[in-house]
């Protein structure tokens, strides 16, 4: 059999694969967090409560309405926009222009609220979420065989993110984003109405937020504490990448779910601990992060 | 009377031409934080004319500008634009009303491209130039293009920051510096720009600390101090002026 550094092929092409697939959902999280803090400057750390707000939107929706996958991947996240928006109008707003405590105080209520909520109503067992028909199975790609849905998440994660990434570094919408991220009251001056812009990037960096939790709602389950699970580490992934960094947040969030999954191959023992080692390396010679700028 | 009254008085008939101001400020009063900035600034800027704001360092002159922009919201007392006042217009419709504003600092954006840059402030009104004229009489930042805003050199920046205000089709801009920190040929070329805008019909209201270069380009001046205009004469005034001007504003 193969090896590679005395490691059977199929054990570091899997681990590979596992640590592709959390890498998928780090950038995916990361991404929101980063487009939501660049403009409005509020850490969001509501962000985990809106991906598992995203997979719970799924599931209610193939349980109470009938929907499947397919169209939840579409409704879902736009569930989850709207209530970002509606928090942004009606909450989050008032606290612009006030230390950024606030904003990290309040998402920080804002996420224990709604995990609480639902784990009323559901209780702390995941609910069950299968994957759509088209994509079950598994695909021999030659070194390794390739469960198909793992496929597709981390083939999604890739389109969302380099969509997201186009949108704002391509179009006019973007152009209005970047502007707005470094002088918003210019942009504001300029006649462009920033109030909505503001509204609009939290809905989508939640929407974001939405689509990863879709997309994880078949390979874990679905369950109220899914988000606070995998926050901690998505913040570590954003402190290294540096906050506000569009394309900083993306290629971290794969580069250390793979550093990860590398690292549960050659040692196993600090697999869980590897990204804060990596992050409390990157603030001691890079405090603005890896793609951050310091400012 | 009011003192601003006394000291426009001769002027008056000739200022205008007998229409309304296109931009009139009365008792407008402006706080940063506590501290408060403005004491009450009168002031007219007549359709086409490039009005000058004068004074010395830290006498109100920036925020002016930006009081009447609405940028500071902290504000008191009246503006009115084409005989509407804005005071309760949100900031972001102020440019539909008409209105540009160039900050001091230029605000160019660094994360967007020349053209970008060009490009971000939205058209307002019919009027405006078109991108094609704009490179035509900027023909460096077609160059430029697709170069980062802040690439270029300061003098390149604020040729960007005027440019994208012409785009736009607004009737008056609020012009804060425009030569601070220029080279005398870029200066030059700034009076020029000015003269082309001038040409367009579009009134400016300028702060500027280059008295030379403001009394060639102005048809009115205000004397600020303290937060306060204390003088208003127009250009044909300026030679009588030019001594008590220079104690005023310490040069």
């Amino acid at each position: 059999m193969t090896t590679i550094f005395g490691v059977a092929l199929p054990v570091l092409t899997g681990q590979l694969l596992i640590g592709l697939i959390n890498g998928s959902f780090y950038a995916l999280l990361s991404l929101g967090l980063a487009v939501i803090f660049g403009l409005l400057r509020i850490v969001n750390f509501a962000h985990g409560a809106f991906y598992m707000l995203g997979a719970f939107a799924a599931w209610m929706l193939l349980n109470y309405a009938g929907i499947g996958y397919w169209g939840a991947l579409f409704l879902a996240p736009l569930v989850v926009a709207v209530v970002g928006m509606v928090i942004e109008r009606t909450m989050l707003r008032a606290l612009y222009g006030l230390d950024h405590l606030y904003g990290l105080l309040f998402t920080f209520g804002l996420a224990l609220l709604l995990e609480g909520g639902f784990r009323h109503y559901f209780g702390t067992s995941g609910q069950p979420y299968a994957a759509p028909e088209a994509l079950r199975g598994a695909t021999n790609i030659g070194f390794m065989v390739l469960p198909n849905y793992r496929g597709w998440v981390v083939l999604a994660s890739l389109v969302v993110c380099l969509g997201t990434w186009a949108i704002i570094e391509k179009t006019k919408i973007g152009a209005y984003l970047r502007a707005a991220t470094e002088n918003s009251t210019l942009v504001q001056a300029f006649g462009v109405n920033v109030p909505v812009l503001l509204t609009l990037t939290y809905g989508f960096g939640c929407a974001l937020a939405g689509v990863a939790g879709v997309l994880a709602a078949p390979l874990f389950q679905v369950s109220p504490l899914m988000g606070s699970n995998l926050i901690i580490i998505v913040f570590a992934v954003v402190v290294i990448g540096g906050m506000g960094s569009i394309l900083g947040a993306i290629v971290t969030g794969y580069m250390l779910g793979i550093v990860e999954g590398l690292c549960k191959v050659f040692y196993p023992e600090a697999a869980n601990i590897v990204v804060f080692v990596i992050m409390a390396i990157v603030l001691l010679l890079r405090p603005a992060g890896l793609f951050g700028k310091d400012s | 009377m009011t003192a601003t009254d006394t000291l426009t008085a001769p002027a008056k008939a000739a200022r205008g031409g007998g229409a309304a101001p296109q931009l009139k400020v009365r008792k407008l009063e402006a706080w940063y934080g506590e501290s408060h900035a403005l004491h009450g600034v009168d002031l007219d800027v007549y359709p086409g004319e490039t009005v000058t704001l004068l004074g010395r360092n830290g006498v109100g002159k920036t925020t002016t500008l930006r009081a009447i922009m609405g940028i500071i919201r902290k504000r008191k007392g009246e503006v009115e634009f084409e005989q509407k006042s804005i005071m309760r217009v949100p900031l972001h419709r102020i440019a539909h009303a008409g209105l540009g504003f160039v900050p001091e600092e230029r605000g160019i954006f660094a994360s967007l491209t020349v053209e970008e840059n060009l490009t971000l402030p939205p058209v307002v009104a019919r009027g405006g130039m078109s991108i094609e004229k704009i490179y035509e009489i900027f023909p460096n930042l077609l160059e430029r293009r697709t170069s980062p805003g802040t690439k270029l050199s300061g003098g390149e920046q604020q040729m960007l920051a005027i440019a994208r205000i012409l785009r736009t089709g607004v009737r008056l801009i609020l012009l804060d510096e425009p030569t601070e920190g220029l080279a005398p040929v870029i200066v030059e070329r700034i009076g020029e720009v000015l003269k082309v805008l001038k040409a367009h019909g579009v009134s400016v209201l300028l702060v500027e600390q280059n008295f030379r270069f403001a009394s060639r380009i102005a048809d009115h001046f205000y004397v600020m101090d303290h937060g306060q205009v204390i003088d208003s004469f127009s250009v044909s005034e300026l030679p009588s002026r030019t001594e008590a001007l220079n104690t005023a504003l310490g040069v």
